[in-house]
């Protein structure tokens, strides 16, 4: 069997830590640290700097300190090394304070910078359709799971960048002067050792970024996998198809298990030399100043600061090369939230090929104008040169069989599917068209909240709320789940009639001026249908359905039938009840 | 706004106790008794000497460094290179070891980790249990835990016993190196370690329930933007982008005040407790030792090997107080996985008692005085329910929306089974039942018309997928669709009259004796309609239909009305099936 996976573009560019990467790092970052109140976060980050700065300083007095206490032990005097011993202590402990202050502002900043640009993605997931396009274009696999884990890691690694380069740089400029003083040669080695060591890590570390990437997306595809069951549970259950789902969610393990290994055997090497590299630093300056020290150059006390120095600096320089093994891990994520942010970007500058782009313009009413339609792909054409004006009091019913092209016709006119030719004119501002999709939608909340969904908050008060369940024949809801504070799990708890029904509320609710109607009654019996319809007609809104069943006939006064290829025609309503068949 | 668990709510799961060892105990089991378990044992017990030899030449290497120091300090140079280039060698074999032993553990914790996801996905699966728990929504997130939290488990449980073996081994050679120094800095040490795991267990407590809380408002997120994305096409003609923003902003806001307060907890209380501890243990030796040395009781190379030594053996003691940051992390991870195991085992013990529905296995269909009730009771579905579905008797069930059809079909195919009564059905291979919403399955298209049959048992071939097409009038189906082994969202590709065309062409090749239909044909045209009851009825499959048009009616003999009030009308029509054909 095979599984669906999403797949991964075999785009090499995608992986390396190139420009590319550090663009997008920027364009991430920009949104946050130039908003409105952003002076208060420059402010935080300056706050930080100087105490970095602060710490340079401190470390440079504790390489000091270190020469003098261990001259003194080695030279038996015993009252010095304990004064310099209990000042030494307590400086410490001035620092730990003053450390605990920084990260907590720290980890207050990037607390605060992850959760706007959580938000912020959000808003560009949902900004129009976008995670519509994004899901139908199928480039971004795993959306949910990139707003959620991904931006996290993100940020840690844009803000820890400046702050671990700025603090490094300084630290090694500190020490190295230190270091100039006590010895050259020994300075120019660990420049010497630590550009060799820099590259070794850069060169080592490209492979690593591929792997993750798969990693990553292998473990969202295993959620996603097991996240279906859970959704389709009932279905699943009527089928008795646990075998076929647990070898499923099987392959997409053994999928990830692969993906690991790999990475896992490519570590081993990276340990290997990261590990080893450890040891030469520790060795390193003794190799060099122990002749010295052996000639009588130096005392003892100047190996120990030499040592205490050379670590220093190689601490800063191996944050500062150990920051790249950690950016070629950052890459991945980088990638995955900065495609949701192009994709926005993208849509919001409408960049369409007019020769292939159904064009929406804004008019009073609704027109078709030589409108071809064809899937997202162009596998096939749905509409041949369409052309049909809606007035404000049409009632039209599309008809024609199954998989012709209906709802999709819909799909076009909401601007969802644009592939093919043509003009469609409608009314574009908010709530002036309304499509009741063929799957009725609600989620989990309280039940007030699909009453008004789309809307942020309802625009009426809750008796008018009851008394619009009473009309849509939804009388006994509250007595059943409570009131209309109840949240339950809806989509599974209401019948799909009553989730039909409470579409319609929405419609009464909305008042639009075109209301387009997918098999929006196909799970309710015939005298509610009738109800529904007799609604509609209060609410003075146009209609435009599409269904099947001959009931439906008495409430339009114009009917299209749309035939397999693209061929459509106009009949009046008693020409369609005569051909029962065509419907 | 997420619905709020009862789990949250229990104590009893916070703490580090008896009941978490036990869950640990029983989530562990089975990877290490199965039959290949031998494998995973020897790499376990290598692993664990490879830990213990890692300690050794520790400790040997430590002498080596006292010696070199000593040797130069007292600027011994031939002594003092042989012994450095002595202990370079030591030291680079000791990261090879190193090196193997992490890759052998990390391999047996994925192992491990594939092993256990395997494993509770099945629990999940059996017994319906995933059906379950959507049902009463006890249990949270159940994908997040399975994908998540095992590896976790696998991670800590197998890292443990290493650590542990290290530990030791460093304790007992460290040991005698101070002992050998100073016997009261050792006892010293010993109490201080004491006073250590103590202060360690009480202030690691909190962070459970602090972790916890974090880790269920993220799912609860990403459940939310699941749904966004499993919704899209719905959410995008509703145009109720606003509106999905405002609840994921709210789930957002609620991860970030759980993180908020586990960050504060760690910034402050944690890291003040923990390093003015730190500070103590590497006070102390200095405390201790540097007197020694004073007085000209010890070389100065003693000094450095010392203090070398008392943090080693400091740090080995409070193996407890380190195991505990481990085990609360660990801790609502087996908790969250044990309680699937749990219920699946619940599910499968579960005793006949008065308020179930039986069912009995049986040549034909049978209902007899069914009392059926919704799960949680609160509604009564049908009183007094007898009927028989003999076979070629076709029946339509039919009512007003949301009187509970549906239901019915879960009452009979056993999902929904409060109440009384007798239910005899054949055995459930010779059954099928259509939900309402059609279901597609995740794989190419030829799994999904095998579905519910995994597609490698080879039961049917292509020719026969191809034949059941023809039969049901769509002889082109599959070439308009790339082919069997084209795998696309077919959700999203084929519209939902197609979509009711798989699930018969399911039915059309497994040819049940009984094929339950919830309103299965609604999205198809009447032609299509009337085309596919008669192919059904052709290969002598007995149908239970409902729906609500006048056009099924005709395709049966006999109507169930049901009616408010759990009441139920039944009626033979003399089928006018063949006077149409």
């Amino acid at each position: 069997m095979a599984i669906m996976l999403s797949e991964l573009e075999n785009d090499k560019q995608r992986h390396k830590l190139n420009w590319l990467f550090f663009r997008r790092a920027l364009m991430l970052a920009k949104p946050y640290w130039t908003r409105k109140g952003a002076w208060k976060s420059w402010l935080v980050v300056v706050f930080i700097c100087l105490m970095i700065a602060g710490f340079s300083w401190a470390n440079a007095y504790v390489v000091k300190l270190t020469g003098e206490v261990t001259d003194a032990l080695v030279d038996k005097k015993s009252s010095l090394y304990w004064s310099l011993f209990t000042w030494s202590t307590l400086f410490g402990v001035i620092i730990f304070g003053a450390r605990v202050i920084q990260s907590l502002v720290g980890a207050l900043l990037s607390l605060h910078w992850w959760r706007w640009l959580t938000e912020y993605l959000i808003g560009n997931y949902l900004y129009r359709q976008t995670y519509f396009h994004i899901l139908q274009d199928e480039k971004i696999d795993n959306p949910d799971q990139r707003i959620e884990e991904e931006v996290g890691p993100v940020c840690d690694i844009i803000g820890a960048f400046p702050l671990q380069v700025l603090g490094s740089i300084s630290n090694m400029g500190v020490q190295t002067s230190i270091m100039v003083s006590i010895s050259s040669s020994l300075f120019f080695c660990v420049i010497g050792f630590s550009i060799f060591q820099s590259l070794a890590i850069y060169l080592m570390n490209q492979p690593i970024i591929k792997q993750q990437f798969d990693i990553t997306v292998a473990e969202a595809d295993l959620r996603y996998g097991i996240t279906y069951v859970r959704n389709n549970a009932e279905n699943i259950a009527f089928y008795r198809g646990e075998e076929t789902e647990t070898n499923n969610i099987s392959a997409r393990m053994k999928n990830v298990v692969k993906k690991q290994m790999r990475n896992m055997i490519y570590s081993i090497y990276l340990n290997l030399m990261n590990d080893g590299v450890g040891v030469v630093w520790n060795y390193l300056p003794l190799i060099v100043l122990v002749p010295m020290y052996f000639n009588g150059e130096i005392s003892y006390g100047t190996i120990a600061q030499a040592t205490a120095s050379a670590t220093l600096l190689v601490d800063s320089l191996t944050v500062l090369s150990s920051y790249i093994p950690q950016l070629s891990q950052a890459v991945p994520h980088m990638v995955r939230v900065a495609e949701i942010h192009e994709a926005f970007l993208k849509l919001k500058s409408n960049q369409q090929d007019p020769d292939n782009h159904i064009v929406l313009k804004q008019s009073d009413t609704i027109q078709l104008k030589d409108v071809n339609l064809k899937t997202p792909k162009g596998e096939q054409s749905l509409v041949n040169q369409l052309n049909l004006q809606l007035n404000r009091d049409c009632r039209l019913i599309i008809v024609g069989r199954s998989g012709v092209g209906k709802s999709s016709l819909l799909r076009a006119i909401a601007g969802l599917w644009s592939n093919g030719t043509g003009t469609i004119s409608l009314p574009m501002e908010e709530n002036t068209c309304l499509f009741l999709p063929q799957r009725p939608y609600t989620f989990e909340g309280d039940l007030r909240s699909q009453l008004y969904y789309p809307a942020e908050k309802s625009p009426v008060n809750d008796d008018e709320l009851k008394k619009l369940l009473n009309k849509v024949c939804l009388e006994d809801l509250l007595t059943r789940h409570g009131s209309l504070d109840t949240v339950k799990d809806w989509p599974h708890t209401l019948s799909l009639g009553e989730q039909q029904r409470i579409a319609f509320l929405r419609v009464l609710l909305l008042k639009a001026r075109y209301v387009f109607l997918d098999e929006s009654t196909s799970a309710v019996d015939l005298p509610t249908e009738k109800a529904l319809y007799k609604l509609l007609e209060t609410t003075g809104s146009a209609w435009i359905s599409v269904g099947h069943r001959p009931s439906l006939l008495p409430f339009h006064n114009q009917a299209m039938h749309l035939q397999k290829g693209g061929q459509w025609t106009i009949r009046s309503i008693e020409e369609l009840a005569e051909h029962e068949d065509d419907i | 706004m997420p619905i709020e668990t009862n789990q949250m709510n229990d104590e009893r799961s916070y703490k580090l106790n008896r009941l978490l060892f036990r869950r640990l105990y029983d989530l562990s089991l089975p990877y290490w008794t199965r039959n290949e378990a031998w494998k995973s044992w020897l790499i376990v017990i290598m692993l664990l000497f490879s830990s213990a030899a890692i300690g050794i030449i520790g400790g040997y290497v430590s002498y080596l460094v006292a010696d070199y120091t000593n040797a130069l300090v007292d600027k011994n140079a031939s002594i003092y290179w042989s012994l450095m280039i002595w202990t370079t060698f030591v030291v680079f074999m000791r990261i090879l070891l190193s090196s193997v032993t992490g890759f052998f553990s990390s391999w047996i914790v994925l192992n491990w980790r594939q092993w256990m996801t395997e494993q509770i996905t099945q629990s999940y699966m059996r017994n319906r249990t995933y059906y379950e728990i959507e049902q009463s929504k006890f249990i949270d997130n159940p994908d997040q835990r399975i994908q998540d939290e095992v590896a976790n488990v696998c991670q800590t449980i197998v890292g443990l016993p290493q650590f542990v073996i290290s530990s030791l081994t460093n304790i007992a050679v460290q040991a005698s190196i101070i002992l050998n120094v100073s016997t009261g800095l050792f006892w010293f040490i010993l109490i201080y370690a004491i006073v250590n795991t103590f202060v360690t267990i009480w202030i690691y407590n909190p962070t459970i329930k602090l972790n916890w809380a974090v880790t269920v408002a993220k799912a609860n997120m990403r459940t939310k933007l699941m749904a966004v994305r499993d919704h899209a096409e719905t959410i995008a003609f509703y145009r109720g982008e606003r509106s999905e923003r405002l609840h994921l902003n709210q789930r957002l806001k609620d991860v970030m005040q759980a993180k908020l307060k586990l960050m504060f907890y760690n910034n402050i209380n944690m890291s003040a407790v923990n390093e003015v501890l730190s500070l103590i243990f590497n006070l102390l030796p200095i405390l201790f030792v540097v007197p020694l040395y004073l007085q000209g009781h010890i070389s100065y190379g003693s000094i450095g090997q010392v203090t070398a030594a008392a943090s080693t053996v400091l740090s080995g003691l409070s193996v407890i107080s380190q195991l505990i940051p481990t085990a609360t992390s660990v801790m609502p991870s087996a908790m969250r996985l044990a309680e699937i195991q749990e219920k699946s085992l619940a599910l499968s013990q579960e005793n006949t008692n008065t308020n179930r529905i039986h069912y009995i296995e049986g040549d034909h269909i049978e209902l007899n005085q069914i009392n059926a009730e919704t799960p949680n009771g609160e509604q009564q579905l049908v009183k007094d329910l007898t009927m028989k579905i003999l076979p070629g008797h076709h029946t339509v069930i039919v009512g007003q929306t949301g009187v509970g059809k549906s239901s019915l079909l879960r009452v009979i195919s056993g999902l929904w089974n409060r109440g009384q009564g007798e239910v005899v059905l054949p055995h459930w291979r010779q059954l099928m039942f259509i939900p309402q919403q059609p279901y597609m399955h995740l794989a190419d298209l030829r799994s999904q018309l095998l579905y519910p049959t995994p597609s490698n048992t080879g039961s049917f071939d292509d020719a026969d997928i191809q034949e059941a097409f023809t039969l049901l009038g769509h002889p082109n189906f599959l070439a308009k669709h790339g082919g069997l082994d084209c795998i696309k969202d077919w959700r999203k590709v084929l519209s939902l009259g197609e979509q009711q065309l798989i699930a018969f062409t399911r039915i059309v090749l497994r040819k049940p004796r009984y094929v339950f239909l919830d309103e299965a044909t609604s999205a198809m045209d009447v032609e299509n309609e009337k085309h596919v009851y008669k192919v059904l009825k052709q290969l002598d499959i007995t149908f239970v239909s409902v729906g609500h048009r006048e056009t099924l009616l005709r395709f049966h003999n006999q109507k169930l009305h049901l009616l408010p009030d759990s009441k139920w009308q039944l009626t033979q029509q003399t089928t006018l099936f063949n006077a149409m054909h």
